[in-house]
């Protein structure tokens, strides 16, 4: 039971071990916040789908699946999107086009057709608040570093003394794949080495 | 065959499920995005007329208050140019500052007549943001509309001509743009929408609209080029004008609201929303105290603010010949940002056009 929670976050991580839904990791981590709001906003979506696709999946016909998913996804994004306008107008304003964007990212489609369509709805909840909290996780650790590095801050707190000179590269797209890189590295070799110390 | 119906029959009611629910949450959540977008318009208007400065010349005889969401009221009396009298009810979060500290400020304003943001400590910058919120509660709005239609002869489409009209407007208003009032428009959620008066449709018209010699254009008349202005006054002073501005830049349109004074100088530049690129376009609305105290001296502009963008701040109190990149005319007073060429030029030229749109509706008014 704990194992379908825990596997989006360790040895099934969407973005560091699935690398799954690149765009938006790439593209909105230029802060910690952005990383939070796009994976909150994501593990929303996630898990709306999840569980309505679970709850169908005796209705949903196996041929015409993967349009109905759509539909279903499609209209949790549009609702998620609206009320971020509506309540968080800050942060919609800096995801911009990646909110709607949600609607193609591979996680969400990926565990509708390889879990949720299998699978009772209490699996699903955990699977789908796994996953979303694995990518949220790992959107605020590169959000994190790359506003750190860019910018001097964290959460939008200044850290660094005047003294510091930030890398703009870091909020530019060049850092997000060097962070993002590194960090896969790091951690493929971590879990790496457990495993063969086990 | 009976599977392809079904299979119809189900995705063709998922469609309908979810278009009733998405109407029902754009049904709750549009009413509040845009109040909040009108509110921060409006706010933001007010404060680009009254700058970062008091000036009690453009106050007239009244009683100005004002209370914020913290629950501290302030009000304030006006007569013949000078604060008679200031009543903070409730100052939470700033119990340092007594009656004394009031009275002077006070007293420093009156012997000034006008007080600037810059060189304030923190309680006089407190009281300044309150009094300020309360002076600019009191500016009214009027709106004219600037309608511009390119006509095209009939007969020569090489000969061109621009229909140029400005109308003071209130909601659901119409306002003739021919003399014979065939051709009107309304103004529903600020837009101006094409009516042919007297129930003609658009097509009807198409022959007998004549304005000018056979100059005719019926696209443009359905889908006219507009702009609002808000003319801005508090009692019989006249502040300035702001109007709405959205030149394209490098990641799409830049949409800023721009201010200028009747005499013709820009008043102030505030970004509303943007698509530029981070750390390079996005400058455009950077704080850097140094940058401004850097630009400042070089154009020997006093008019510039510490505490706000760098890059819009530039623009204050340039006339229309000024208003150009200094890399593009050697007249330009504006300094482009470091590698982010087009959205500096596109700010400034869409800024530059803007305000002699202006200067061509203010001969008109």
């Amino acid at each position: 039971m704990a194992n379908q929670f825990t596997r989006g976050i360790f040895e099934e991580n969407p973005t560091f071990k699935l690398i799954l839904g690149m765009c938006p990791t790439l593209a909105v981590t230029t802060s910690a916040i952005n990383g939070v709001g796009m994976g909150i906003a994501t593990t929303v979506v996630l898990l709306g789908s999840n569980i309505l696709i679970s709850l169908l999946r005796k209705i949903i016909p196996e041929k015409i699946r993967i349009p109905i998913f759509i539909v279903i996804i499609a209209s949790f994004v549009t609702i998620v999107d609206l009320c971020m306008n509506a309540y968080t107008p800050e942060l919609h304003k800096s995801l911009g086009i990646f909110i709607p964007l949600i609607v193609v990212n591979c996680i969400i489609l990926g565990r509708a057709e390889a879990y949720a369509f299998k699978n009772g709805v209490f699996g699903s909840i955990l699977d789908a608040l796994g996953m979303g909290v694995g990518f949220t996780l790992s959107l605020t650790s590169i959000g994190i570093i790359r506003e750190i590095l860019g910018n001097g801050s964290i959460f939008g707190h200044s850290i660094m003394g005047s003294g510091f000179k930030p890398a703009i590269m870091m909020v530019l797209p060049p850092g997000a794949f060097l962070t993002l890189g590194l960090m896969m590295a790091i951690i493929t070799y971590i879990s790496n080495k457990n495993k063969r110390s086990i | 065959m009976f599977n392809i119906i079904k299979m119809t029959v189900i995705l063709t009611l998922f469609c309908i499920i979810s278009a009733g629910s998405l109407a029902f949450v754009n049904n709750k959540t549009s009413p509040v995005i845009e109040a909040r977008s009108h509110t921060e318009e409006d706010s933001a208007r007010r404060n680009l007329l009254m700058g970062n400065k008091i000036d009690l010349l453009d106050f007239s005889d009244d009683n100005y208050t004002y209370e914020d969401s913290n629950g501290t009221k302030v009000s304030i009396n006006i007569k013949k140019h000078k604060i008679k009298a200031v009543n903070i009810v409730n100052l939470k979060g700033h119990d340092e500052i007594t009656r004394d500290t009031i009275d002077n400020f006070v007293n420093q304003v009156n012997k000034e007549q006008r007080i600037i943001a810059t060189d304030l400590n923190d309680n006089q910058k407190f009281l300044f943001t309150i009094m300020k919120n309360a002076l600019k509660s009191k500016i009214e709005f009027e709106r004219y509309i600037l309608i511009r239609i390119p006509m095209i002869h009939k007969n020569d489409t090489t000969k061109k001509w621009d229909i140029i009209k400005a109308f003071k407007i209130k909601d659901n208003d119409l306002f003739p743009l021919n003399n014979d009032q065939m051709i009107a428009y309304k103004l529903s959620a600020g837009k101006p929408v094409f009516i042919g008066v007297g129930g003609k449709i658009a097509r009807e018209l198409s022959n007998k609209v004549n304005i000018g010699d056979g100059y005719t254009n019926i696209k443009s008349l359905t889908n006219p080029k507009y702009s609002i202005y808000y003319v801005g006054h508090i009692g019989s002073t006249e502040l300035g004008v702001v109007t709405t501005c959205s030149p394209k830049g490098y990641g799409g349109p830049i949409n800023f609201l721009a201010a200028f004074d009747f005499t013709g100088k820009v008043k102030g530049v505030k970004v509303l929303s943007m698509n530029e690129t981070p750390g390079l376009g996005a400058k455009a609305i950077e704080i850097n105290p140094i940058m401004v105290e850097k630009k400042s001296a070089k154009f020997q502009n006093t008019n510039m603010d510490k505490n706000k963008p760098w890059f819009t701040e530039q623009f204050n109190s340039l006339s229309l010949d000024e208003l150009y990149l200094t890399k593009d005319n050697p007249e330009g007073k504006v300094d482009a940002i470091t590698a982010a060429t087009i959205t500096s030029r596109a700010i400034t030229n869409g800024l530059r056009e803007k305000m002699g749109e202006f200067l061509k509706l203010r001969k008109m008014l």
